[in-house]
């Protein structure tokens, strides 16, 4: 499958698209039923539940156990996963209709009684779920019978069915209620949970009742826990792993043309990593010396230094494999050193200052991003000291604003709502830089409450033309996904949800 | 004194010990900055979440109530749960002692079962077996473990293709196959404990073959390879197992590095997690347990050191 080496460099959506769907067809005709796969992740999950789950290693293996209404294909079209069918009645009004043949690996027939359970649930402040905040315009859930669900919305809301695929696993309400749903999931995907070795490995098993034909692939998925980049290719390299995780970024190029791998990476998908600058405390409360920063900003050197030439150029939240990707308008896409000298004498700074930026070594490209910042910033008289601090020391101090400037990342943007309303809108609850604009916040919501693709791209367009402009953030880097695995493992995939789809996933006839 | 108050007495002070370990512990997670709730619940946490989540845990008591209600709970035998997982901390532990306890076994074995013969012929020998051991002690003492562990594994993982680089068997599901999981951490290991083990065999050999009693020996006419392993070895005996133990101590803080570098699922990895999760209940009775270790270690060296030189297990009783 070589698919994506070629799509990542084109760059172009419609070519990965095409590659993409091709090499799905092709692998699927190829890939035979049974076998055992060893994949690793790159840590160990918190919990399976799907509504307290807050890691991405969580949600990798709890994919594979449960499954949602909707998903995202690769050409980023809605398909219905649980759902065979959906309609939009009215703005604020949803009928989906549902598969009838799907059963709980507890034995339990699914129904729409287990979809209103689930966003009740996740709703719920008792469950204290972190993704409350994607359905909290769910008014009321109807079911008017077994296969249909009507959801009721407080108002139009544009990112429902993206938050729906993209998060929402349903689950079993007796599961939930008489069993361990953190550690014993239950759901009707096409994995059953077998066991979880703590600090080692957990083993999923092919759903023997799932209810699309001829899927999975796998007879069992074990997946271990490798947080040492180079363990995961040792182990490959070794025979011990088929398919492994997040590959060393200085290995990429080697592993690429390695003949016993193959290398799966596509811009449909990845991190956004930015700058945040504290809007609330010197010298980043003037707008001034926040654009000259964004000017300053030489985004190549940024990949090449600190990303080893690996991922994209991020000029937005989006891959420029996203349907939603759109530079134009941009404030600061180019460097120009003399603009952002000009705005640092304009700002009252002519001779230059210093500024703490607080640095996170667990994510070494991002503290490298701090130190190729260091050296560009120099040119327009800016110090910068870097402070390296622990992870829940920075996890607190960027929370609180107990900081000047430093670097951040975004999980899954599938919908630039995800990122707006969070990390922009004035109160957003990752609203970090504590960066308020009337302005910006009208637009974010008048985006939201729209249904129409085309009207949302365009304000999408003019918040990001807005906000490059007051620059309370500055896209760095956009990170992209790379799995390798070894030459007789098919169908592996970069879905836009960053699911890994392991139900495609099998070894060569 | 009778021995068995001595044991008594040593025992005792292992519980004192093993109390105020615990204070260390329970402050020392506390005061290292950073928020347990919100490192769990990531970017997405609401404050109103947080608050829900630490009353539950109940992390929002005062620090004496907290070290009071887990203290009882140790001595309920109730160790608590892993505040991400929600696992029991009992079962976690019982998961994963047996693989550091195989661990620091194995590889205090191995350079043992090295260090002393070698140590002995360092002491004994011609100059070649003075300068090939000389050399091994000085690269045994200061490579250290992370890069050894990665040498070990380009060379038998990669360039070879013979042990596994990462993983883990119980022993109980397949002996054969847990020593080959194996294998690669106990080296790295036991490779710079065995450097410790010859240097202090060999310096404590060379100081007992220097003794007027041995000169007696000799003048005897007992031949020297019995003078060297009936005699003197035997008065070595009380210095080489005192490092050893607490070498032991030492092993188990190369265990941490270890295996997170081979992905074992030992104690040491636990509390390697849990301090970066600030996983409070894990890293204070993944410690404790540690600590433990190193204190049971202890007293069974001061026995054995006894038994081999009765005027030691005299002193420590007066």
């Amino acid at each position: 499958m070589t698919l994506s080496l070629k799509s990542r460099f084109t760059g172009i959506i419609a070519a990965s698209a095409v590659a993409l769907f091709a090499a799905h067809a092709a692998s699927a005709q190829a890939i035979a039923q049974g076998g055992d796969l060893r994949a690793a992740l790159t840590g160990e999950p918190d919990v399976l539940d799907p509504a307290t789950s807050s890691i991405y290693t969580g949600a990798q293996v709890y994919e594979g156990i449960f499954s949602k209404l909707i998903d995202i294909d690769a050409d980023g079209n809605f398909v219905g996963d649980l759902a065979t069918s959906w309609t939009q009645n009215d703005a604020t009004t949803w009928t989906f209709k549902l598969v009838d043949n799907a059963t709980f690996h507890n034995g339990e027939k699914f129904t729409s009684a287990d979809v209103k359970y689930t966003f009740d649930r996740i709703l719920d402040p008792a469950t204290a779920s972190s993704y409350a905040g994607l359905y909290s315009q769910i008014d009321s859930i109807d079911t008017p019978d077994d296969t249909t669900v009507i959801f009721h919305l407080k108002s139009p809301f544009g990112p429902f069915l993206t938050n729906l695929a993209t998060n929402g696993e349903i689950v079993n309400k007796t599961a939930i209620e008489s069993g361990d749903p953190a550690r014993q999931p239950v759901g009707t995907g096409p994995f059953e949970f077998v066991d979880w070795v703590q600090g080692d490995h957990i083993t999923v098993k092919r759903n023997p009742t799932y209810f699309k034909a001829g899927l999975p692939h796998l007879d069992t998925v074990t997946f271990r826990f490798l947080p040492v980049d180079q363990s995961r290719i040792d182990g490959l390299a070794a025979g011990e792993l088929d398919w492994v995780d997040a590959i060393p970024l200085q290995q990429v190029p080697t592993l690429q043309s390695d003949e016993r791998f193959t290398y799966v990476s596509s811009p449909v998908a990845g991190i956004p990593d930015f700058i945040a600058m504290n809007t609330k405390v010197a010298p980043f409360d003037n707008p001034l010396v926040r654009q000259a920063i964004a000017l300053a900003v030489n985004r190549s050197e940024i990949r090449d230094f600190a990303y080893l030439g690996t991922g994209e150029l991020g000029l937005t939240e989006m891959p420029t494999g996203s349907i939603w990707y759109d530079d134009a308008g941009l404030f600061g896409s180019e460097r120009d050193v003399e603009a952002a000298k000009a705005l640092m004498a304009e700002a009252g700074y002519p001779d230059g200052l210093t500024v703490e930026y607080l640095g996170l070594p667990q994510y070494p490209e991002l503290l490298k991003t701090g130190q190729v910042l260091r050296e560009q910033l120099k040119d327009i008289g800016i110090n910068l000291e870097i402070k390296p601090v622990d992870v829940s020391v920075w996890f607190d101090d960027y929370v609180n604003g107990n900081y000047q400037i430093t670097s951040a990342y975004q999980e899954r943007t599938i919908d630039p709502d995800n990122f707006y309303s969070l990390v922009i809108r004035s109160g957003g609850p990752i609203n970090t830089t504590f960066y308020a604009n009337p302005e910006v916040d009208a637009l974010i919501d008048k985006a939201a409450a729209s249904v129409d693709m085309p009207e949302r791209m365009a304000l999408y367009q003019q918040i990001r033309g807005i906000v490059s402009k007051d620059a309370p953030i500055v896209f760095a880097h956009f990170e992209t996904l790379h799995y390798l695995m070894n030459k007789n493992v098919l169908g592996s995939a970069i879905t836009p949800v960053l699911s890994l789809h392991m139900e495609d996933v099998g070894f060569a006839q | 004194m009778s021995a068995l108050g001595f044991i008594v007495r040593r025992i005792g002070a292992a519980i004192l010990s093993l109390f105020a370990m615990s204070i260390l512990v329970f402050l020392i997670i506390r005061l290292v900055p950073g928020d347990p709730v919100r490192t769990m619940l990531g970017f997405r946490a609401t404050d109103e979440n947080v608050a829900r989540l630490q009353h539950e845990l109940g992390l929002d008591q005062p620090m004496l109530s907290q070290y009071m209600s887990w203290i009882a709970g140790l001595f309920r035998g109730d160790l608590g749960q892993d505040i991400v997982s929600h696992a029991p901390l009992s079962e976690l532990l019982l998961q994963r002692l047996p693989v550091t306890l195989e661990l620091a076994g194995l590889s205090m074995t191995l350079a043992v079962l090295f260090g002393v013969p070698l140590g002995v012929l360092a002491a004994s020998g011609g100059p070649w077996s003075k300068r090939l051991t000389e050399g091994f002690v000085v690269l045994g003492i200061s490579i250290p473990d992370f890069w050894l562990g990665i040498m070990l594994v380009l060379v038998f993982s990669g360039i070879l293709v013979v042990l596994p680089p990462t993983g883990y068997v119980p022993f109980a599901q397949s002996p054969l196959e847990n020593l080959r999981y194996m294998a690669l951490p106990v080296l790295t290991l036991a490779i710079g404990e065995a450097a410790y083990v010859l240097r202090t065999t060999r310096g404590a050999v060379i100081n007992v073959m220097g003794r007027p009693f041995v000169t007696f020996l000799r003048a005897k006419g007992i031949s020297p390879r019995r003078i060297l392993f009936g005699h003197a070895l035997r008065n070595a005996g009380p210095s080489i197992v005192t490092v050893v133990g607490i070498q032991v101590g030492v092993l188990l803080g190369g265990a941490i590095i270890v295996e997170t570098l081979f992905a074992l699922p030992g104690v040491g990895r636990l509390v390697v997690t849990g301090i970066n999760q600030r996983n409070y209940p894990v890293v204070q009775v993944g410690v404790l347990a540690i600590a433990t270790i190193f204190i049971v270690v202890s007293l069974i060296t001061d026995l054995i050191v006894g038994w081999l030189d009765p005027r030691v297990a005299d002193g420590m009783m007066q």
